[in-house]
């Protein structure tokens, strides 16, 4: 079984896949990715994004993907923008497995309960990581 | 019934499209050693199809392969209305007739831009997706001659699924497909193995070609050495000779020559030679690990390099906001750089240093 998580970043989305196999071993795949539109006002890079990420997702066949939710006023990391909302938009409309919004408090809250196995293997995806990781609660 | 001229078709086959009450044929095409196709018009729904017939064996339609290949709908495959298997050991797809014709004749008639090269591209990108992830097929005959263009919108479609075969885990393999031996990837060379990244490996190669790499599959003798061709002209039997081709082909494929990158077109960016190394690399571990990383690499060829296209007498660099450059030799033999904006007039851009990488240089600033 695997899941994805995802984290906006301003024009990016870093995407981390985790599989868990039959011993319940949490691994973090190679099919981890960041996806970006560099300039959100032309048509083509939006429909590459969306291809992308369909691509992508049809490709680690997820059974749950999630995106962290951004504080609509916000500010630092969470900060949403026009573009991140575009990003947003995309990614929700993938209908194969349904996009669920998991809030940053939720995540930290279930790990002060539950402890993780394994490790982020980049920092930047540390975020990503642990939506996944939750996901498979 | 027109005249078909179908006589080097199988008697069960010339049998079956005469009397199929619900096409009538008008046309025949041989392809390759197995492969009869035959166009035609359906006469209740009006519409224009082809019967591409194969050998098979005889539960042929009810293989899994089949079944699913039945089942798939999407943009850049060719739709199967029907698959059935034909007594003695035939079997044949019925599929809707695509307006363009197939890849390997657009080439050959007319050389494409680096920005419709890459489109081509992401379309077969977009198709293979659907392959590997919802049914777990590889197609294991990926070339021109089996993409077809549609002409309405540019779309590729990946056609001729004779070959796909399903593969049972992400990192398993099938057997190599007995298929156009220029386009096998070294693992079906040396091991037999065909994997999802030798799809990836096709793909490759049909870009390189698509790029203009040198790939003389109208010629192939132009491969050999003086030495090699020595070599095979001392061969008298016919078969034995073939063999002996296939053999040196292959050494070539093993060395990762046969399709080298160093013979991409001047003009083009060293990122398109990176990302082909990457997709046609030996050893099939090390090229993109699916088809939505190779989408990704093409998409940024796309966003960050302009469009080349290449005539006879100059190169045109095309850019995105409008900017377009045409570098040519004037009557002294010296090169010339002119700039145009938004389709107004040409004028002379004298900023580079009379050397083509100066000239180059300047005609990619955006």
């Amino acid at each position: 079984m695997k899941t994805i998580g995802i984290q906006i970043k301003s024009s990016e989305a870093i995407v981390v896949v985790l599989e868990k196999d039959a011993l319940n071993n949490i691994t973090q795949t190679n099919e981890c990715s960041k996806f970006k539109i560099d300039d959100p006002n032309d048509h083509i890079q939006v429909k590459q994004f969306r291809d992308q990420i369909n691509a992508t997702f049809d490709l680690v066949g997820p059974a749950k993907i999630g995106i962290i939710t951004r504080n609509a006023n916000g500010k630092g990391e969470y900060a949403p923008s026009p573009i991140s909302f575009k990003l947003e938009g995309i990614i929700q409309l993938y209908d194969k497995v349904e996009v669920e919004f998991v809030a940053p408090k939720t995540i930290t809250t279930y790990f002060k309960k539950n402890n993780k196995t394994v490790k982020s293997k980049n920092v930047y995806q540390e975020n990503a990581f642990d939506l996944a990781y939750y996901l498979f609660k | 019934m027109a005249d078909l001229n179908d006589e080097d078709a199988p008697k069960a086959i010339r049998e079956f499209v005469r009397n199929n009450p619900d096409i009538e044929v008008y046309e025949y095409v041989k392809r390759g050693f197995n492969g009869e196709v035959y166009f035609g018009k359906r006469k209740k729904m009006g519409d224009h199809v082809v019967l591409k017939f194969y050998s098979a064996h005889s539960n042929y339609d009810s293989t899994e392969e089949a079944v699913i290949l039945k089942s798939i709908r999407h943009d850049h495959i060719l739709e199967i209305y029907d698959l059935r298997f034909l007594p003695p050991n035939y079997a044949f797809f019925l599929s809707p007739k695509i307006s363009g014709g197939d890849l390997q004749g657009v080439i050959d008639t007319k050389p494409l831009s680096s920005k419709e090269a890459l489109n081509i591209i992401s379309g077969l990108l977009l198709g293979l997706t659907e392959l590997h992830s919802e049914h777990k097929i590889v197609h294991r005959d990926l070339k021109p001659g089996n993409i077809l263009i549609n002409l309405s919108n540019g779309h590729p479609i990946i056609a001729d699924l004779g070959a796909v075969k399903k593969i049972q885990s992400v990192d398993g393999y099938v057997t190599a497909s007995k298929s156009t031996y220029l386009y096998l990837p070294p693992e079906s060379i040396k091991n037999n193995q065909y994997y999802f990244q030798s799809d990836i490996y096709q793909i490759g190669v049909i870009m390189f070609q698509l790029l203009r790499g040198f790939f003389p599959i109208n010629d192939p003798y132009k491969w050999l050495t003086a030495k090699e061709e020595k070599q095979l002209a001392a061969i008298r039997n016919t078969s034995d000779k073939y063999k002996q081709f296939d053999e040196l082909i292959g050494k070539k494929i093993l060395k990762g020559v046969l399709a080298d990158t160093n013979t991409l077109p001047y003009f083009l960016d060293p990122a398109f030679k990176r990302v082909l190394n990457k997709s046609l690399n030996a050893d099939y571990q090390k090229r993109h690990l699916n088809a939505s990383f190779l989408l990704k690499e093409i998409h940024q060829l796309q966003r960050n390099h302009p469009d080349y296209i290449e005539e006879p007498d100059k190169l045109i660099v095309r850019h995105d906001n409008g900017k377009e450059f045409r570098i040519y030799l004037n009557g002294k033999k010296a090169i010339t750089v002119e700039k145009c904006i938004a389709n107004g007039v040409w004028r002379k851009d004298n900023s580079h240093n009379g050397t083509m990488g100066s000239a180059l240089f300047q005609a990619r600033l955006k």
